[in-house]
């Protein structure tokens, strides 16, 4: 017997050894020379040089390193509840028995499975306040239409919504998973006690799927604490800067301005700030998660 | 099972004895990166490598293409794995910061020994020439050059009855036509048609800083200049444009939208000889290019090469040289780059050849210009610090801030960036 589950523990980490030597060597490879560098002035052309502590030093001194960080928490700040709200209405919304009920998944899903690139091109376009399509419908309300991705005050906020259409219908579908698993007896039990939509909705909904929001809301934030393709393309970190951020800054700083080793130090600091949210994330889930 | 491991290993030692044959018969093998698309690549073998390899039948060309936003991240990867290749393609933005940390070969004793100045253009070769623009040796060998040139639509200058520019064509000139040729055809007060479309980017921005007398970094690179009056002037004369004179598109206008000269919606545009490419395809209006104009201090014309350099690792670099040889004079015009940019040769750039490749522009222009031409600086830490500029003078060009102020706090950007090595 007790070989027997041996034999089939050695059988899991069989199958396991791939994907760990591929963590260890690429991954795990990678985030310690990464650190042994980031105290280095390395160019990757020419060897590298021990300059200890000078690349943190510059990144805590440099105004630019402040902005990407700044305009990196702004995009949290408006991504992450954007996505979490919309996604779950959305999941609601597709949760239930209509006819055609597919079609509207599959295009809420879509811009999920759209190349980035395109998106952001296309949105450009749809952005620009002279001939693009949101300010003349803005203007059809009798709005005048902010100048958008060529305003420094609106930039981020247009990267948001960008960035929130594209995404939302991943979030969707792990709630709608959530919705379909909430047992129907639940909702007869608040129908019968005389409980309207929106009370069974925040009393039954809200408290049921609340492990899912915790997993969405991590989810959200490491992804917009690493953000960087959306501005990489659509506005390049402009106007005025106002779009940099931290992602954007470690790749031009490790790919443009042969500057490797200060980017490493910018990617611990990110890493250092993924890490203490996530940690607050999770010691902060007793008060408001629900698991079954 | 066993009979195919045996002709398996069979198969592997005749390959051995192959290769170690070639060896004994001392075949080069060269490693040639650049930054081309497949379209670009198949050029590249048709019209360079595959006429060099059969003139030099021992040198062996491995060919490794990359797109251009990914070819210097794989190129620094090959230097930090200790296998760089032995030629590359090579961009002005990048050639001082390369030479500067030792790893490009010194070509001047290369070329002095078997090239003569005189039959190149100079002018771009400066770009390529370390420590000093003007006195410096060349690490690197330019190939081919574009430089920045005004467009203009012909139909749209007839109907409103402006004269074509001409050579000595001044700011005030392009203002004074730029102000007939702005429209607003059905007085819904948005204008249709723009006299000007400008970028204010690093070949637009820096000739007029230039033209008007100031300079952008002072002469030992090592300070931001910028800020002088006559540097201001220019500046401010560009913003004005947009917002004064109201004859140019702010970016808020043309964000998103790209070149509103090639749709149809402006009369000029300062480009890059390049954007021939693109213009050959418009059927919709006649057009034509000229010269950038002049300021009140001089006329600069920025031009700037694409070059291929030789690694200072690389163990056969005569061979190397022989194919950069090759390249810029390879005798006719090659489809890579002949079409859009000018040959750095000049017996083929003035060529009849050449001259009537394509029909459209008077292509007599760009031989005129050439008295005016510089590259400017593309020096050192250029991608980090220009991109710092353009970041604190846009607010300017937006509309949202005074020009001296923007100035202001693009040089403190700048100077941080040269400060800093």
């Amino acid at each position: 017997m007790l070989r027997k589950r041996f034999k089939s523990t050695i059988g899991i980490y069989g199958y396991l050894v791939p994907t760990i030597i591929g963590l260890i060597l690429f991954n795990a490879g990678a985030i310690v020379a990464s650190f042994v560098l980031s105290f280095y002035k390395y160019d990757v052309i020419t060897p590298a040089k021990w300059i200890g502590l000078d690349n943190y030093r510059w990144v805590l001194n440099s105004k630019l390193f402040w902005t990407a960080v700044n305009n990196t928490f702004k995009f949290a700040a408006g991504y992450i509840p954007l996505s979490v709200f919309l996604a779950l209405g959305l999941a609601i919304l597709v949760n239930e028995r209509i006819k055609g009920v597919g079609l509207f998944r599959t295009i809420f899903y879509l811009p999920v499975v759209t190349s980035m690139v395109g998106v952001s091109m296309v949105f450009a376009w749809l952005f620009n306040p002279y001939y693009g399509l949101v300010n003349y419908v803005l203007g059809l309300f009798k709005i005048t239409g902010p100048a958008w991705l060529s305003s420094p005050q609106w930039a981020m906020p247009a990267v948001i919504l960008v960035s929130v259409w594209k995404t939302v219908g991943y979030y969707m579908v792990i709630y709608l998973a959530a919705l379909q698993n909430i047992s129907p007896e639940l909702y007869e039990a608040a129908q019968i006690d005389g409980a309207n939509r929106w009370a069974q909705i925040r009393h039954i909904t809200i408290p049921v799927v609340s492990s899912t929001t915790f997993f969405v809301v991590i989810m959200c934030t490491m992804s917009s604490l690493k953000i960087f393709e959306q501005v990489y393309v659509m506005t390049q970190g402009g106007p005025a800067n106002s779009t940099v951020t931290v992602n954007l800054l470690i790749y031009r700083n490790a790919f443009e301005y042969l500057r490797m080793g200060r980017a490493t130090s910018m990617a611990y600091f990110l890493f250092a700030a993924i890490m203490i949210v996530t940690c607050i994330q999770f010691l902060g889930q007793r008060w408001w998660v629900h698991y079954e | 099972m066993r009979r195919t491991l045996v002709s398996f290993l069979v198969v592997v030692a005749v390959l051995g004895f192959a290769v170690v044959g070639y060896g004994q018969e001392e075949k080069v093998v060269l490693k040639y990166m650049t930054w081309v698309n497949a379209l670009g690549a198949e050029w590249i073998q048709e019209d360079f490598i595959e006429p060099f390899q059969e003139l030099y039948p021992h040198i062996e060309i491995q060919h490794e293409y990359v797109p251009f936003a990914e070819y210097w991240r794989k190129l620094m990867t090959t230097y930090a794995a200790g296998n760089p290749p032995d030629l590359m393609h090579m961009s002005v933005g990048y050639v001082y910061d390369y030479a500067d940390r030792g790893i490009l070969l010194n070509l001047e004793p290369y070329f002095t020994r078997d090239l003569s100045l005189e039959e190149y253009y100079a002018q771009p070769m400066k770009a390529v020439r370390y420590p000093n623009m003007e006195t410096g040796d060349l690490y690197a060998m330019p190939y081919a050059f574009v430089m920045s040139v005004l467009h203009y639509n012909k139909d749209m200058f007839d109907a409103a009855g402006v004269d074509y520019p001409t050579d000595d064509w001044t700011w005030d000139d392009l203002l004074a036509a730029a102000k007939a040729l702005t429209k607003d055809f059905d007085g819904d007060g948005k204008i249709d048609q723009w006299g000007f479309f400008f970028q204010p980017n690093y070949y637009t921005l820096d000739a007029a800083i230039y033209s008007f007398g100031g300079r952008v970094l002072s002469e030992d690179l090592s300070t931001a200049i910028f800020d002088s009056p006559e540097a201001e002037a220019a500046v401010q004369f560009l913003v004005d444009l947009m917002w004064e004179h109201k004859v140019s598109p702010s970016p808020q206008v043309y964000h998103g939208i790209g070149n509103l000269f090639e749709i149809g919606n402006a009369a000029m545009v300062i480009g890059n000889m390049a954007d021939l490419d693109v213009y050959r395809n418009i059927d919709s209006f006649d057009w034509d290019v000229a010269m950038v104009p002049g300021g009140p201090a001089t006329k600069v014309v920025r031009m700037w090469p694409d070059s291929i350099a030789i690694a200072s690792s690389s163990k056969h670099p005569e061979e190397a040289w022989e194919y950069v040889k090759f390249m810029i004079n390879s005798g006719k015009i090659d489809r890579y780059s002949g079409q859009r940019k000018m040959p750095i040769y000049r017996g083929l750039a003035e060529s009849d050849e050449w001259m009537e490749y394509d029909k459209v522009p008077d292509k007599s222009v760009y031989i005129r210009a050439m008295e005016y031409g510089h590259p400017l600086d593309f020096r050192p830490n250029w991608g980090e610090w220009s991109a710092a500029r353009e970041a604190q003078l846009e607010p300017a060009f937006l509309g949202q801030m005074p020009v001296q102020e923007a100035i202001r706090n693009a040089v403190e950007a700048v100077q941080e960036v040269l400060d800093d090595n």
